[in-house]
């Protein structure tokens, strides 16, 4: 079994190995789900050059791919720095191209959090330079 | 079954059997009898207490001695006891790099011990063994003392759960009283299958500080602003994400 915790907003805040011990904030509801903890990380999944749960730091210059897994979606909608993006995915897995220009830092987080959780794996941070 | 069993005799009255079983049974059972209780030389014969295997010097070992918990332990049956510091003699290690298994050696007339090592954990006819002793061929380079209590598992464990920046988990630890010791763990993989980092700090991008606090109910955990370092920072690496993993010790 899965234990999400939602917000007040109904996005997802976290999903948990076990729920039993999680104490609510005012307005946060507790869900449970079928499955591992394992199958519900993988739903999306960021990862750089296959790191994921962590900020990965690239030198400025060539653009940088993001490896995008989301298993059974056409596309998945994600947030840079704020603004949406959509990847198309072909068998669930898509790339997320970055400018490397500049020196800067991207954080990419899916877009629709009541679906997806932006933590974990489904969030990452690019530093670049 | 009462305790002891024995009873006083008065000088005049002769000593019957049951008298002399009773005081045996007490002596070597706590009075209890042979089907309920091992004999007390059996029960303790493992028995240490105050004994720690440490390093001296490239080819010596020491067990030292502290007047408040002295060296004391069972050797073949014999209660044994340093009153000072037992010490390995120098020129005991010979020969390649090896494992060496260190003993407590007793000697008949002698109520302490002193220290021998063979490459062969066997234990001899008067011997207890305490530890081992890595030697690369010239100088000992890892001492494990066996009587070292490990640490216990957890008695509160949350699991991994998925973190973020700038949010408060909150974590009933069930303890019902102040956790002595709360480490947090950070992975990058969702079944814990990454180098794992014990999690001291995270940042808001400007400032570092410390993520989680406690109480005899619940243990907190606040995240950083940062999504580079909000979750971990770490020479090994940064996170704004991943999975953290509570554990708590009363």
């Amino acid at each position: 079994m899965i234990y999400l915790i939602r917000n007040a907003d109904r996005t997802i805040k976290t999903f948990m190995e076990q729920g039993a011990d999680c104490v609510l904030l005012p307005g946060e509801t507790l869900e449970i789900a079928a499955g591992t903890f394992a199958d519900y990380a993988a739903r999306l999944r960021l990862s750089l050059d296959g790191r994921s749960g962590e900020t990965v730091q690239r030198p400025a210059g060539a653009d940088v791919t993001v490896q995008v897994s989301c298993p059974g979606q056409a596309s998945v909608a994600l947030e840079v720095n704020g603004a949406a993006q959509e990847v198309v995915l072909e068998n669930g897995l898509g790339n997320l191209v970055l400018s490397g220009e500049q020196p800067g830092t991207f954080e990419i987080r899916p877009a629709d959090r009541t679906l997806y959780c932006a933590a974990g794996e489904g969030v990452l941070t690019v530093v670049i330079g | 079954m009462s305790y002891p069993l024995s009873s006083d005799v008065s000088p005049s009255q002769p000593t019957a059997a049951a008298q002399y079983n009773s005081l045996r049974a007490d002596a070597l059972r706590l009075g209890q009898g042979e089907a309920d209780a091992v004999k007390l030389g059996q029960f303790l014969n493992r028995y240490a207490r105050g004994v720690k295997l440490t390093y001296l010097a490239t080819n010596r070992l020491r067990v030292p001695c502290a007047t408040t918990d002295p060296p004391t332990l069972m050797i073949a049956g014999c209660m044994c006891q340093a009153v000072t510091s037992v010490d390995l003699p120098a020129g005991q290690f010979s020969g390649s790099a090896a494992t060496w298994y260190v003993f407590a050696q007793r000697t008949a007339g002698n109520t302490t011990f002193t220290l021998v090592i063979n490459t062969s954990a066997t234990e001899g006819p008067d011997q207890r063994i305490i530890g081992e002793a890595d030697w690369d061929g010239s100088a000992i380079i890892a001492v494990r003392d066996y009587f070292t209590t490990a640490l216990g598992a957890a008695d509160y464990n949350s699991g991994w759960f998925a973190a973020a920046s700038s949010t408060l988990y909150t974590k009933a630890h069930g303890l019902s009283q102040y956790p002595r010791l709360v480490i947090l763990e950070h992975s990058t993989s969702a079944t814990g299958a990454s180098e794992l980092l014990p999690i001291y700090v995270g940042t808001d991008g400007t400032n570092a500080s410390g993520i989680f606090s406690y109480d005899a109910t619940n243990i907190y955990v606040k995240t950083g602003s940062s999504g580079s370092t909000g979750v971990v920072q770490n020479f090994r690496r940064n996170s704004g994400g991943g999975y953290v993993r509570i554990s708590a010790w009363k």
